[in-house]
């Protein structure tokens, strides 16, 4: 038959479309007179609507545990908080930086004003004591006389 | 008449859901704990047709639910929260598919008393576990869960030409490997 392959695929897709909506009179007509034809393709049209019931039937209507809603609202609640502290630390960390930064340098130029003549006398060398100092005698070291 | 009590349904929901996160949005946890009350059924028997495994289904819907408050503030249409919801739990479930190892097949609901309904349920796990998780999932999805043709689409984000073409070769697959395994029966 020149046609088979076309009429072939009409006809799966009316096996298919019958589950979605109601075949017409014309649709219901030509899968009868398919199905005479070709027996075989019936055979299998059956066993896929076997199979699709079956599959059907083993839908699984499961029982979600008690706990789930309090698991996902906990988790959310902390990563609100978590997230929240991602938001706000950058900022709070530059200000707290800028702080230290600003009074180090308020620290630095309030001292600068402070030196006077006390902080800079503090700074000279001096003698730890008032006892004469022994100086030693150049010839000691150089047998040479100091030519002048 | 029917088709137009279901649409008013679904839009009364989808405005419910909109008050629900917009005060989400304000950082109420009342509304958080109201949104996950109105969808962790569905979420988890979607989730759990799709892996066949509970405790992978409840993994997955809490991710869902995170990433889903997590973009809360992005989202363009409040009332399309149910649709974003779900489409995070297909997307998540077919991640699942493709990590998860073939040969990993144990039945974590299974109930001693059950007999031929546990022996059905390993029967059509091992059945789906042989097709692509982007199969599995259309299967799942139209004939599980009833979904049009439009709905499918959405959630796995592809025309509905493709789910059609989908749709059929998964009915053609599944069909072939329950042949084979109910061949004695046959």
């Amino acid at each position: 038959m020149p046609f088979k392959g076309l009429r072939s695929k009409r006809y799966w897709n009316l096996v298919r479309t019958r589950d979605e909506r109601p075949l017409t009179e014309k649709e219901n007509d030509f899968l009868l007179e398919y199905s005479e034809s070709a027996p075989s393709e019936a055979v299998l049209a059956e066993l896929e609507s076997e199979a699709m019931q079956f599959f059907r039937e083993q839908s699984l209507e499961p029982a979600p545990t008690d706990h789930l809603t309090s698991v996902i609202s906990r988790k959310w609640a902390m990563e609100r908080k978590k997230s929240a502290f991602g938001y706000w630390f950058p900022a709070v960390a530059g200000a707290s930086i800028t702080a230290v930064a600003v009074l180090a340098i308020l620290q630095i130029l309030t001292n600068a004003g402070k030196t006077t003549e006390a902080t800079w006398r503090d700074a000279e060398a001096r003698r730890m004591s008032n006892r004469s100092i022994d100086f030693p005698d150049p010839r000691v070291f150089s047998p040479r006389p100091i030519d002048r | 008449m029917a088709h137009e009590t279901t649409a008013r349904i679904a839009q009364e929901a989808a405005l419910e859901d909109a008050r629900w996160v917009q005060q989400v949005r304000l950082g109420d946890d009342k509304a958080v704990v109201a949104l996950i009350d109105r969808h962790r059924l569905r979420l988890v028997r979607v989730a759990t047709n799709i892996l066949r495994s509970q405790t992978d289904a409840e993994d997955v819907a809490q991710d869902a639910f995170l990433r889903a408050f997590r973009e809360i503030k992005s989202l363009r249409d409040d009332r399309a929260f149910a649709g974003y919801l779900y489409r995070i739990v297909v997307r998540l479930c077919m991640d699942k598919l493709r990590s998860r190892r073939p040969e990993v097949s144990e039945w974590d609901g299974v109930q001693p008393d059950e007999g031929v309904h546990v022996e059905n349920r390993i029967v059509v796990r091992k059945l789906l576990d042989q097709l692509s998780p982007e199969l599995r999932l259309t299967l799942v999805l139209r004939e599980m869960e009833q979904l049009s043709y439009e709905e499918v689409a959405d959630m796995m984000k592809v025309p509905v030409g493709t789910v059609r073409s989908r749709l059929h070769t998964a009915r053609e697959r599944f069909r072939d490997l329950w042949i084979k395994e109910n061949k004695d029966a046959i």
